[in-house]
């Protein structure tokens, strides 16, 4: 038995781990980035799998740009609520 | 399910109309019927892979996934510049402002260590892009590949906050549209020599390939970028404007 | 059991928690963060059903999901967008109040 097998098993138990917590933690900002350590790790499963192309693409796309754009947007959340409280 | 939007940033986690219970029931079921499935499935492959490997020395390229994006599915790619290109249109600022697409304002003391590690990286994500669009022919790589490489050094840029890029200025749009563009223009001139929609003469195949793949690039890295951009604050930039 | 039929079965695990996310969750971003986790499960049951052997893949379902990748992302920006205009509109009935 290889010990490529524990490698892939822990891969897969990370990735669903990460998921139900990107979606369900306490603080939305905790959430965007077990998102962008689920992306980084699915980049590990692609080289695994052998899909090279695939593996760029989600480490640049999947972790980058969409990490950003969703950090972007929850800052523009965030700013208007901050000074709300403040000002109350 | 959808009738108040919540927008709390410190809301609850969960719905509270929403029944936790029921869902958890019906997506388990929901499971355990895929997993049935996948475990009873039948595979049959090899039936298109022997297609795509018997013909992949008259694609032009010898990286298959390269010779499928761009050669034997070429349509779905030029439809897929397209669908990026209607989302960039749908989320570009409304106001347009006349700056030029590069202005470069006052830094500000606090960003120092961005603006160091930008000076160091930009000059060699740039020609990692470059490389990763030229060996996509042969090693994976590709315009996909080489366009979000170069749009997360935007990202960068923008982040530094001495540059102020306008994505909606000439340049910017013209960028934009030169990958579907050179598409377009390929598949029509292709009608007019060849007859047939995206048929590549052999021994150009792969000359297409890379103008194609050279102005998706582009047209990728510009329609990311602003997809940022964006959602940025209307006044990120406006901070220091007035450079001594 | 090989490794790419685990894979297959954890894609399937990753959707089904990305559609319990979309249905139970309250706050617009998550529910966007749980359509994004369908997606990837989604990808991930595709490339490991185009692993034939320990050796070749299949091309095919690597550019579909290379396509997939580029227009998940642009949907997510678009997505975000929406949001960001909904709140500002929000925003200004609560001033006008």
């Amino acid at each position: 038995m290889s010990l490529d097998i524990f490698l892939d098993l822990l891969l897969m138990l990370s990735s669903l781990v990460l998921a139900w917590m990107s979606i369900f933690s306490a603080s939305l900002f905790r959430c965007i980035v077990f998102f962008v350590c689920l992306g980084l790790l699915v980049t590990i499963v692609w080289g695994q799998m052998g899909a090279y192309d695939v593996a760029i693409a989600e480490a640049a796309i999947g972790a980058g740009i969409t990490g950003s754009i969703l950090l972007a947007a929850l800052n523009r959340i965030r700013a208007r609520g901050k000074s709300e409280q403040e000002n109350k | 399910m959808f009738r108040d939007i919540d927008l709390e940033y410190k809301g609850a986690v969960i719905d509270p109309k929403a029944s936790p219970l029921i869902s958890g029931l019906l997506v388990a079921a929901l499971l355990f019927v895929l997993i049935w499935m996948l475990l009873n499935h039948e595979v049959h492959y090899g039936e298109i892979q022997h297609l795509v490997d018997d013909n992949l020395n008259l694609s032009g390229v010898s990286n298959p996934v390269t010779a499928v994006l761009l050669n034997f599915r070429a349509y779905d790619t030029l439809l897929e510049l397209a669908v990026l290109l209607i989302a960039v249109i749908a989320v570009l600022p409304t106001h347009d402002y006349p700056a030029p697409i590069l202005q470069k304002t006052a830094a500000a003391e606090k960003r120092l260590v961005i603006i160091a590690l930008q000076r160091w990286i930009s000059p060699a994500l740039l020609l990692f892009a470059g490389y990763l669009l030229w060996a996509g022919a042969s090693q994976p790589g590709g315009a996909f590949q080489a366009g979000s490489l170069l749009a997360g050094a935007c990202v960068l840029l923008s982040q530094t906050g001495s540059y102020r890029i306008n994505y909606t200025s000439i340049i910017a749009r013209s960028l934009l549209v030169v990958g579907l563009a050179a598409f377009v223009a390929v598949a029509l001139a292709l009608i007019g020599f060849a007859g047939n929609l995206l048929n590549y003469p052999t021994n150009y195949a792969g000359l297409i390939i890379l103008l194609i793949e050279a102005g998706a690039t582009v047209s990728i890295a510009t329609a990311l970028a602003s997809l940022y951009s964006g959602l940025l604050e209307p006044c990120f930039f406006e901070f220091n404007r007035s450079a001594p | 059991m090989s490794s790419a039929l685990l894979y297959s079965i954890t894609g399937v695990g990753l959707f089904a928690i990305g559609l319990l996310g979309v249905v139970l969750a309250s706050h617009i971003i998550r529910k966007v963060l749980a359509l994004n986790v369908m997606g990837v499960g989604i990808f991930m049951l595709l490339i490991a059903l185009a692993k034939q052997n320990a050796f070749t893949i299949d091309p095919l379902p690597q550019a579909m999901v290379l396509t997939g990748i580029v227009i998940a992302a642009a949907g997510t920006a678009l997505a975000l967008n929406l949001m960001v205009r909904l709140y500002e509109i929000e925003k200004t009935q609560q001033d006008k109040l």
